[in-house]
């Protein structure tokens, strides 16, 4: 895999919120959702330039989307994973997990998954 | 009624790229309405917390998305102004004005010093045309454009080396200061709105000064 192609780990939160909203993602609803699940503090401005990146990567596609009263006659612009960004996800989690999973078998105590020897 | 506090709206104006206002604005009132039905004031410190947090970011990506293009026209520009006048003051006007002056003639000297002011009139001209090219925006009106991007970068690419060249000794007298800044800002203004008229395609489709 390119350089290029590589994600960083707001990118993957970005790109995994996108797989969960499916249709319904826009920016208030993938801010809400890297909160609730990765329970850290997302600025707008942080969020829309990661999403501005991957769509320039060809990551991620937007569309035009609705314009409601609560957000002041506002359109949405609703976001949707591209095939490309799902397979780069893919190998960037099984990467990650490799990685990760690895070093954390490495450090698991004899007695067992999770459990202490005290 | 669904819009943002005053302060809020005046920093992101300034600050959020206006491919993303829409859409900011929207996301930003949509979540903050629904923050203030449970607490107005913690509703108030989360939106200054996202503004203040984003601006620095708003602003380089605003900064970074006109940066490359307006750059390269300016270097461009600047060194083939350069250029164009070394030649000139090499290959013809220094001969032309020794040779004139060896025949003590005043009136040809001052036609060429003219031509000079022309010729620097016409390289003003195609130096607005491509600045205006490079970072004019549309939706903006042309006096606008002119005085925020045109004004500045013209004053501090060509102002100072033309007004060294005019008091040195060599140069041209006084008189000839004040009609050489009129033609060239005119020539640089003229260039400009030339470009910009024809971009919004005449005169019905001009953009609202926003």
């Amino acid at each position: 895999m390119s350089k290029g192609r590589n994600l960083g780990e707001f990118e993957m939160l970005a790109l995994a919120a996108l797989v969960r909203l499916g249709r319904d993602a826009y920016g208030v609803t993938v801010r809400s959702e890297i909160e609730t699940r990765a329970k850290r503090t997302v600025s707008i401005g942080a969020l829309y330039a990661t999403l501005t990146r991957l769509e320039e990567k060809g990551l991620i596609a937007s569309r035009l989307g609705e314009a409601t009263a609560q957000r002041g006659g506002r359109a949405k612009r609703h976001f949707e994973i591209t095939a490309l960004g799902r397979r780069t996800l893919e190998r960037s989690v099984a990467a990650l997990g490799a990685v990760l999973g690895g070093a954390f078998v490495a450090d698991r105590p004899a007695g067992g998954p999770g459990r202490r020897n005290s | 009624m669904n819009r943002l506090p005053r302060g809020v709206r005046l920093v992101l104006a300034h600050t959020v790229p206006r491919e993303l206002g829409e859409f900011v604005l929207g996301d930003l009132t949509e979540e903050f309405h629904a923050r203030c039905s449970r607490s107005r004031a913690g509703a108030r410190r989360w939106l200054w917390r996202q503004v203040l947090a984003s601006a620095p970011r708003f602003l380089w990506q605003r900064f970074a998305a006109g940066r490359g293009r307006a750059l390269a026209t300016l270097l461009v520009v600047t060194a083939a102004g350069y250029g164009a006048m070394h030649l000139w003051d090499v290959y013809v006007a220094r001969e032309l004005a020794r040779s004139v002056a060896a025949q003590n003639a005043g009136a040809p000297l001052v036609a060429i010093r003219v031509l000079y002011i022309c010729l620097q009139g016409v390289a003003f001209a195609i130096a607005g045309a491509a600045l205006a090219h490079a970072t004019f925006r549309r939706d903006q009106s042309f006096v606008r454009n002119a005085a925020l991007r045109l004004a500045p970068i013209a004053a501090a690419q060509f102002i100072p080396p033309f007004a060294a060249s005019l008091t040195s000794a060599d140069g041209y007298p006084m008189l000839f200061l004040i009609p050489w800044l009129l033609i060239s800002a005119a020539a640089l203004a003229g260039g400009a709105y030339v470009i910009d008229h024809g971009r919004r395609g005449g005169p019905d489709r001009n953009g609202p000064n926003r």
